[in-house]
């Protein structure tokens, strides 16, 4: 053995080494286990009295997937499925009310997953109530199911997290894996190593509001957390007049405004939120994107027509409630800021200034704009008539030309204005839609598929809109508006506006297809969003949705004050914000804008008022669960037997452990025998 | 402390002083008492003090026994009422559970 070549000895141990390198090569054990796929899910709310939505374990929960393909897929599941927990996988049109509840009552469930198809063509989705807002409608609103497709999910309690997979090639991965795996007898799977997936979307909250709120505030232990937040964002409002008198000192000059004290007020009024099962897949086309486009080129259309105050003894009003998916909570606050004497906010104007606040009496007419996708008439409901209803319904006849105008007397649609009327019976007004009184044309409403395919709109990118196009019925419709209330404030035949640069295929372009537009480069602000949602959120992240319609609003219907340059800095003014924005899409020189322009809280007033019975049912009272971050893996589980093996054989090596030490140590003396001491210890 | 190197009269005096603190509502004392003193008053041969620390021990075991029965009920009858309790079982609750009622 000696003479043994060197090279001999040095092979082993190059193999190990090779084989060492390449083990070990970039992978941690946790990314050989796991692979991580792209999804979202569905999440917690709750409202005074129930939860609703999603959530996973703490740890997430697991199951093995199965592919639902046919109906009968589930009920074989739910009976001779022996793994220990199951995750089924189906296509989005097969997430209906019978799926859910034949799943929820199984604890063979531990989560769902749902995916696009794209090999059936869906006509109709949305799981929002086919009444939305039922329990906040005046009565005689439900009668009609609006939203026929409704399976009202978005107000279920799935005991399980439900995720949505937003990448193709890691459905077909999962696909892949199961059909590898997974894809044998039920009666099998527990002998059989199958392809599993981990949900995790931990929702910290539970109940209802009431107890999140109280979890979440201040306790003596010092050891509080966030569970929930209250669902708002901010109301936004404008006017086309200014709301009051002001002398402000802007530079060498001094810009003064007066206008009459006996104004009536002309609401203009949109919603800025839709909701969807999915976090982050809202992205709210038809509703309501359609119907805020047409309020923003409605008020720019105005302006242009109107561009100075002129004695006149009504204002418009523009206002977006961004919170009305849930319960009308925005316009329940802008509402009750109304009532509470805190719209517009008086109190503390400056000495130069004076307003007086605005009340609901000082609303003469309402005019709520509500889904306008493309439709061959515009339809008007309202509940009572009155003189100045008719006067109004009678110009927008006489201005529309291509398009009909219906009339719904006796009930309205779920709308924002339910929440005035609600409380002021003879307040006169109307819901302009694109719908008739048998159901919504939006057969995606709340939905994700409520998208620029289901609004049909095309990016244009400034060529001209073709008649059939959603482009040009926004525009039509907004000019109808726009010179119906023209005639309303005037008294005069409205002329048609011209030079208009801005145009309803960049408004909504930048809803559509990201707030990262050209009329953004207008604002002269950067809106940071990382996705489209029109998701109302709550008030502590952004709404970016909102903060874009306000500043888009305050662009179109501002004053320019400085045609020359910027605005000088301290200018006293609690009326005006004043803004340094562009001329126009083509010309970049900053100008100085002065804008009513007001961003006004939007969480419902049941949070305001201390003591608030939350079962009572007066304001809207929903929350958002606080959450982390959500994850979607897939991995694969040993088989029952070979986990039962696993566990045996531990606890029988452990037993056997412990009879072996229990010997050896009884036996010791003879196993080690004690040495005789050599020499005897001494005592000194 | 050894209690084998301890005369009997202050055993004695240990003995009364833990069951005396035991009545500060420290039922865990009465507890450690009535297990450490158990040899002195039961397997040791008699003498003159043993009567009243055999008394001491007993008075000791009784009073943590019933400590232990009466804290069982109420962790027991906490554990299911909380929840249905709603603020109540909130406030009295030193750390609440995220995500479970």
């Amino acid at each position: 053995m000696r003479d043994k070549d060197p090279f001999s000895t040095l092979i082993p141990i190059l193999v190990l080494l090779f084989l060492n390198i390449n083990l070990s090569y970039g992978s941690r054990a946790r990314d050989r286990m796991y692979q991580d796929i792209t999804g979202t899910g569905c999440f917690r709310r709750m409202n005074g009295t129930h939860q609703f939505g999603c959530s996973s374990d703490r740890r997430g929960s697991t199951g093995v997937i199965y592919f639902i393909e046919t109906p009968s897929d589930i009920t074989n599941l739910l009976s001779e499925g022996t793994a220990s927990s199951y995750i089924p996988i189906l296509s989005l049109e097969k997430l209906t009310k019978e799926t859910v509840n034949l799943l929820s009552g199984s604890d063979k469930i531990s989560g769902l997953v749902v995916f696009k198809s794209n090999e059936t063509e869906i006509t109709e989705y949305s799981h929002e109530d086919t009444c939305p807002n039922r329990h906040y409608a005046i009565d005689g609103t439900c009668d009609t199911d609006w939203n026929a497709p409704g399976t009202n999910l978005l107000n279920y309690d799935f005991g399980y997290p439900v995720f949505l997979l937003t990448n193709n090639t890691e459905l077909e991965e999962v696909r892949n894996c199961f059909n590898t795996f997974n894809n044998f007898s039920l009666r099998s799977h527990y002998e059989l190593s199958l392809c599993s997936l981990e949900l995790n979307f931990f929702m910290y909250a539970v109940i209802d509001t009431p107890t999140c709120l109280r979890r979440s505030a201040p306790r003596f232990n010092f050891n509080t957390h966030k569970v929930c937040d209250p669902i708002g964002a901010v109301n936004i409002w404008s006017s086309l007049f200014p709301i009051g008198n002001s002398s402000i000192n802007f530079g060498n000059t001094t810009h003064t405004v007066n206008i009459r004290g006996d104004m009536k007020q002309i609401v203009l009024a949109s919603r800025l939120d839709a909701t969807s099962l999915f976090f982050g897949k809202v992205p709210g086309a038809v509703n309501p994107v359609s119907n805020a486009v047409t309020l923003l080129y409605t008020s720019y259309l105005l302006k242009k027509m109107l561009p100075e105050y002129k004695d006149y003894d009504k204002n418009v009003l523009f206002i977006f409630f961004t919170g009305e998916s849930y319960d009308y909570g925005a316009s329940q606050r802008f509402l009750y800021d109304m009532e509470e004497k805190q719209f517009p906010m008086v109190s503390d104007l400056n000495p130069n200034e004076t307003a007086s606040n605005i009340f609901p009496s000082n609303i003469s007419l309402f005019i709520e704009l509500n889904q306008l996708g493309i439709s061959e008439s515009l339809n008007a409901f309202m509940l009572e008539e009155n003189t100045e209803l008719r006067n109004f319904l009678t110009l927008l006849k006489k201005y529309a030309k291509n398009l009909d105008i219906n009339e719904y007397k006796g009930h309205i649609p779920p709308a924002s204005f339910q929440t005035f009327v609600k409380n002021y019976t003879d307040m006169a007004g109307i819901v302009v839609t694109d719908h008739n009184n048998s159901s919504y044309t939006n057969k995606f409403y709340n939905s994700m598929y409520d998208d620029a395919e289901n609004l049909n709109y095309n990016y244009l990118n400034s060529s001209d809109a073709p008649k059939d196009s959603i482009q040009q019925h926004i525009a039509d419709v907004a000019m109808i508006l726009a010179r119906s209330l023209y005639e309303e404030i005037t008294k005069q035949e409205a002329p048609i506006p011209d030079n208009l640069d801005v145009t309803v295929d960049e408004l909504l372009h930048c809803y559509l297809a990201g707030i990262n537009c050209s009329i953004q480069s207008v604002l002269r602000k950067k809106i940071y969003q990382d996705m489209i949602s029109l998701y109302v959120g709550v008030p502590s992240s952004i709404n970016a949705i909102a903060t874009f319609t306000g500043l888009t609003l305050a662009w179109l219907t501002a004053d320019v004050v400085n045609n020359t340059g910027p605005c000088p800095g301290n200018i006293e003014t609690k009326l005006f914000h004043y803004y340094n924005m562009s001329r126009s899409l083509t010309d970049n020189t900053t100008i100085c804008y002065r804008s009513v322009i007001n961003f006004t809280d939007s969480t419902s007033p049941a949070f305001l008022i201390e003591d608030y019975d939350w079962t009572s049912g007066q304001y809207s009272s929903w929350t958002e669960s606080t959450w982390q971050q959500p994850s979607v893996r897939m991995f694969l589980r040993p088989s029952r037997v070979h986990e039962n093996m696993t566990i045996a054989v531990g606890s029988l090596t452990m037993a056997l452990s412990f009879i072996l030490v229990y010997l050896i140590k009884s036996r010791s003396h003879i196993l080690f025998p004690t040495p005789i001491e050599a020499t005897p210890p001494t005592r000194c | 402390m050894d209690l084998s190197k301890m005369s009997n009269d202050k055993k004695l005096d240990l003995c009364r002083h833990y069951f005396k603190a035991g009545f500060a509502l420290l039922p865990f004392v009465w507890a450690v008492n009535a297990v450490w003193f158990f040899n002195e008053a039961f397997k040791r041969d008699q003498y003159d003090e043993q009567p009243q620390i055999k008394r001491y021990v007993i008075y000791s075991a009784i009073g943590s026994i019933l400590w232990s029965i009466i804290i069982a009920i109420w962790i027991i009858v906490f554990q299911v009422y909380r929840v249905s309790w709603g603020a109540i079982g909130d406030n009295l609750s030193f750390i609440i559970p995220f995500g479970t009622p």
